[in-house]
């Protein structure tokens, strides 16, 4: 913003500069060298005008309003090309030689005969159109038919191979000027022989240029005449020569040619006949293009560079060196632009200073930031020290009019040209140097490490060539001193930094391309309009709905397809996105729920397999159990089944009815204390008990008279409360077959034994038991014996105690 | 179509913005529709006690969001006449007889230039 203020204020002063207002005083100005005379006579007739000394341009002073002397050589083609409208001639003058016979014998009558004398030619003048003039003559008077310009340089650099051709020097013997001059010369003292070539030469016109009218009054060319001056009609005073036949007097159809061949005049005697300016600028024209490019390609550099630099501030300090040349350039081009030598022209001069010191200064400041993080630097210190230096350079300098200690010459004299350097320049020069070579000093340390020759030779050899350029332009070396300083220590200056960035002492972004191209992630760089700026190998182009949607949000990724997510982040002027490769982690998801899948079928599977298998091992199971049952219960079963045979022929029925009760009622609890078993469980003495009362009570019914206290409390080991169970029923079945009734019987416990005795009503010795049952007594580790049992004789059991323990 | 576009569009809203998909069936690639910012974005963050509120007005600015969304999918889909896929401009071809998907193009061995190249 403030920058375009600043221009849009730079344009209103150009514009206001241009629409000064036109002065009322009007001025006569001498432009022609040598036009004083005729101007001082001219302005006693034109008592309206002031004598003035250009300021401007010819052109310029017309379109202010003043009239100004001038040749018609100027003047005509101005007109045609709508400069000025009113034309005045009144002085004719001729190209002549001007032979000082104070000084040489030498017989000079033509062009041609100054090939064979031995003294020196001059021009009296330096100025461009004098030169043009004499060229003009020249070439006229070497091919009237078809002059050219190649013929005039031809002539002159011949005359200049021994020396003998030298411009603005009046002290030659032989003077290629005006006719008017060398009367004039004559009338003050000279003595010098006019001659017309033989060859031919060319009359031009003298007069006024002006944009008004002007009223001249009566008696102008006597007054003319009298000043010595030639007039337009062929008058000429005394002092002149008698015969003009050879000279040509130009008219309208001879100016197109007579600019087309003296065109370039001063560009071409420097380098064709003096052959110096043959590798820098020679004219104005060429000072003013060359600075023109110069300030394009810098500006052009500047752009490579900021696009290439990857810290914004060394890229900031790299456009500051760039417009610090570009300021120093356009200042010069100013400098140009000025016709007078005067204060301003002299400030501009120091003005060079200016930016000439600030570029060493601001690359030392670039080297000490360089190898610091961007945005931590604290640098006060080396800041201001350089700073400092900087100004007090630079008044030093802008100051030299009143001390004249950085440049010593006459403000009055030539100072443009001749000038000596005082102690403040070798101050500032050795200051300015010293920090050049620090600056340089510190880029090449960086770079020591580097394997890269070129990284220490290229930037080395430029700065070397810099302090040869700059002591040989002190020492004034000719054709250092002949070339454009300005440009060539931008130039200079442009190509030491570019080599500096190609050695890849300062880092700078060159080979992102490379690395873009080489690199393997999926990264792409997008300008703030979503352009692909940067994109690497292999990763898609961004489409302008997906770069829209980072815009909006780069906090989250999107997908740009299935396997590919899009990250971006903000950086400096657009984005970078890049793309992380989802295929994989979504194959291995894929094969993960596939896996999934898989398993969970495995697993419904297995599942159904292990029911179908605990369903057969429960079948198995209860098959085995009911066969083990049925094993168990067979014996018994058959016995009661043939039991329940006989009852319908039995002769006791109800006695034997209630046996087969009996023992339905024994295989019922034993099935019980069968399945109790497969549980593992015990069994308690109080349901033991119960158990056996029930015996007891069905035994009654049988016809047994007989009781059983069970004197067990607790649990009872299952397997141990079945052999008792067991016992008492066999117990009882023998006492009904024997008729032993009655039946008393205990169970009790002694010591660590179970001891389950019977007393029968009958003898006890014929007791007889299954086998199955004598079995497990003595699997058990028990023993069935008839002892004495209180006074009499029972059957005794007695089992060791298994399972837990009541107490 | 847009009702065949609207039911094909992906939810990538988020609170602070609407925004939606599409995949193009022949070549995959999603296409984001303009983000539409939540006008209430702010004060639903800010004051979660008119959550219920805020969440309506949500709601209405989705739909309305998601209309235009389908609307701004009908300019860059089609649906394949052949395959009835939905495709984007750079896999539908237009074909000198049919405008066709790539695919049932190349299938058919028909040729075209994508209506976006």
């Amino acid at each position: 913003m403030r920058i375009r203020l600043l221009s849009f204020f730079l344009l209103l002063c150009l514009l206001f500069t241009g629409c000064t207002a036109v002065s009322a005083k009007r001025y006569l100005i001498p432009d022609v060298e040598g036009s004083g005379e005729y101007v001082r006579t001219l302005n006693t007739y034109l008592s309206e005008y002031t004598i003035r000394e250009p300021k401007d341009t010819l052109y310029a002073e017309v379109a202010k309003g003043n009239a100004v002397a001038c040749f018609d050589v100027q003047a005509i083609p101005a007109i045609n090309r709508g400069v000025g409208r009113y034309w005045y001639p009144h002085v004719l003058c001729t190209v002549v030689i001007a032979v000082d016979r104070s000084k040489t014998d030498a017989e000079v009558t033509s062009w041609n005969s100054l090939m064979g004398i031995q003294d020196t030619v001059g021009v009296g003048s330096y100025s461009v159109i004098r030169n043009m003039l004499v060229m003009g003559a020249i070439s006229y008077g070497l091919n009237q038919e078809n002059p050219t310009k190649q013929d005039a340089l031809g002539f002159m650099e011949e005359l200049c191979k021994d020396g003998r051709f030298v411009l603005e020097d009046q002290d030659a013997p032989v003077l290629l000027c005006l006719d008017y001059e060398a009367a004039a010369w004559n009338r003050n003292g000279g003595n010098y022989e006019i001659v017309v070539p033989e060859e031919g030469t060319l009359s031009y016109r003298i007069g006024l240029l002006s944009d008004v009218p002007l009223t001249l009054e009566s008696g102008l060319d006597e007054a003319l005449l009298a000043a010595g001056l030639p007039l337009v009609s062929g008058d000429r005073p005394q002092g002149f020569p008698q015969d003009y036949e050879a000279a040509h007097k130009l008219k309208d159809e001879d100016y197109d040619w007579f600019l087309n061949l003296t065109g370039d005049s001063s560009r071409d005697l420097r380098r064709q006949v003096f052959h110096t300016r043959l590798y820098t600028t020679a004219d104005l024209r060429e000072h003013i293009l060359s600075a023109l490019l110069v300030i394009s390609a810098i500006l052009l550099w500047k752009g490579t560079v900021s696009h290439r630099m990857i810290r914004r501030d060394i890229s900031r300090i790299a456009s500051t060196m760039s417009l610090l040349m570009v300021g120093w350039l356009l200042l010069r081009l100013f400098k140009y632009q000025l016709t007078q030598s005067g204060v301003l022209c002299r400030m501009c001069w120091y003005g060079y200073y200016v930016f000439q010191l600030a570029l060493p200064i601001t690359l030392f400041y670039l080297t000490i930031i360089l190898d610091r993080p961007e945005g931590k630097i604290k640098l006060r210190r080396l800041q201001w020290v350089p700073f400092g230096i900087y100004v007090f350079s630079v008044l030093l300098v802008m100051t030299n009019d009143l001390h004249h200690m950085v440049f010593v010459f006459d403000p009055k004299g030539n100072w443009n040209n001749d000038y000596r350097y005082g102690l403040g320049y070798w101050m500032i020069t050795v200051v300015s140097l010293l920090f050049l070579v620090l600056a340089l000093g510190r880029l090449v340390y960086k770079g020591r490490m580097s394997a890269h020759w070129g990284s220490k030779i290229f930037p080395l050899l430029f700065c070397g060539g810099l302090f040869a350029y700059v002591i040989a332009y002190i020492y004034r070396v000719p054709l250092v001193w002949e070339s454009d300083l300005t440009v060539c220590i931008c130039i200079i200056s442009v190509l030491f930094f570019e080599a500096v960035l190609r050695t890849g002492m300062i880092p700078i972004n060159m080979r992102y391309r490379k690395l873009f191209v080489s690199a393997p992630i999926g990264l792409t760089l997008l300008d703030e309009d979503g352009h692909t700026v940067l994109c690497s190998r292999g990763a898609p182009p961004v489409s302008y709905s997906i770069w829209k949607r980072l815009v909006t949000d780069m906090e989250h990724p999107l997908l740009r397809d299935n396997d590919t997510q899009l990250r971006a982040v903000k950086i400096h002027g657009g984005m970078a996105v890049w793309q992380e490769n989802l295929s994989t982690l979504n194959r291995v998801r894929q094969e993960i729920q596939s896996v999934q899948t898989r398993l969970e079928a495995a697993n419904a599977l297995l599942r159904e397999e292990e029911e179908v298998k605990k369903r057969l091992l429960t079948a198995e199971v209860n098959r085995n159990l009911f066969e083990h049952l049925d094993r168990d219960m067979e014996r018994r079963i058959t016995k009661l089944a043939h039991l329940i045979e006989r009852l319908p022929e039995a002769e006791y029925q109800r006695d034997l009815t209630a046996y087969i009760t009996l023992c339905l009622c024994h295989i019922k609890r034993r099935c019980n204390l069968f399945f109790l078993a497969r549980q593992g469980e015990s069994l308690l003495g109080e349901e033991l008990s119960i158990y056996l009362d029930e015996l007891t009570e069905l035994a009654r019914y049988a016809g047994l008279k007989m009781l059983i206290r069970c004197g067990q409390n607790g649990a009872l080991e299952i397997r141990s409360a079945t052999i008792c169970y067991d016992f008492a029923f066999e117990s009882i079945s023998w006492a009904l077959r024997t008729n032993a009734s009655p039946l008393m019987g205990y169970l009790e416990l002694e010591d660590d034994r179970l001891l389950f005795r019977f007393l029968p009503g009958s003898d006890p010795e014929q007791w007889c038991f299954s086998e199955e049952l004598m079995a497990a007594v003595s699997v058990s580790g028990g023993q069935i014996v008839c002892k004495d049992l209180d006074d009499a004789v029972g059957i005794c059991m007695t089992l060791p105690i298994g399972g837990e323990s009541c107490g | 179509m847009i009702n065949l576009l609207s039911s094909y569009l992906e939810d990538c809203s988020t609170p602070q913005y609407f925004c939606f998909a599409i995949r193009c069936e022949v070549c995959g690639e999603f296409w984001y529709s303009s983000s539409v910012p939540f006008s209430k974005a702010a004060q639903a963050a800010d004051y979660s006690d008119k959550k219920e509120l805020y969440d309506a007005i949500y709601q209405r600015e989705k739909e309305r969001a998601k209309l235009a969304a389908g609307k701004e999918a009908r300019e860059r889909f089609s649906q394949c006449p052949i395959c009835r896929r939905l495709v984007c401009d750079s896999c539908f071809l237009i074909c000198d007889e049919m405008d066709l998907c790539k695919e049932c193009a190349d299938r058919l061995k028909e040729y075209g230039e994508p209506v976006v190249p």
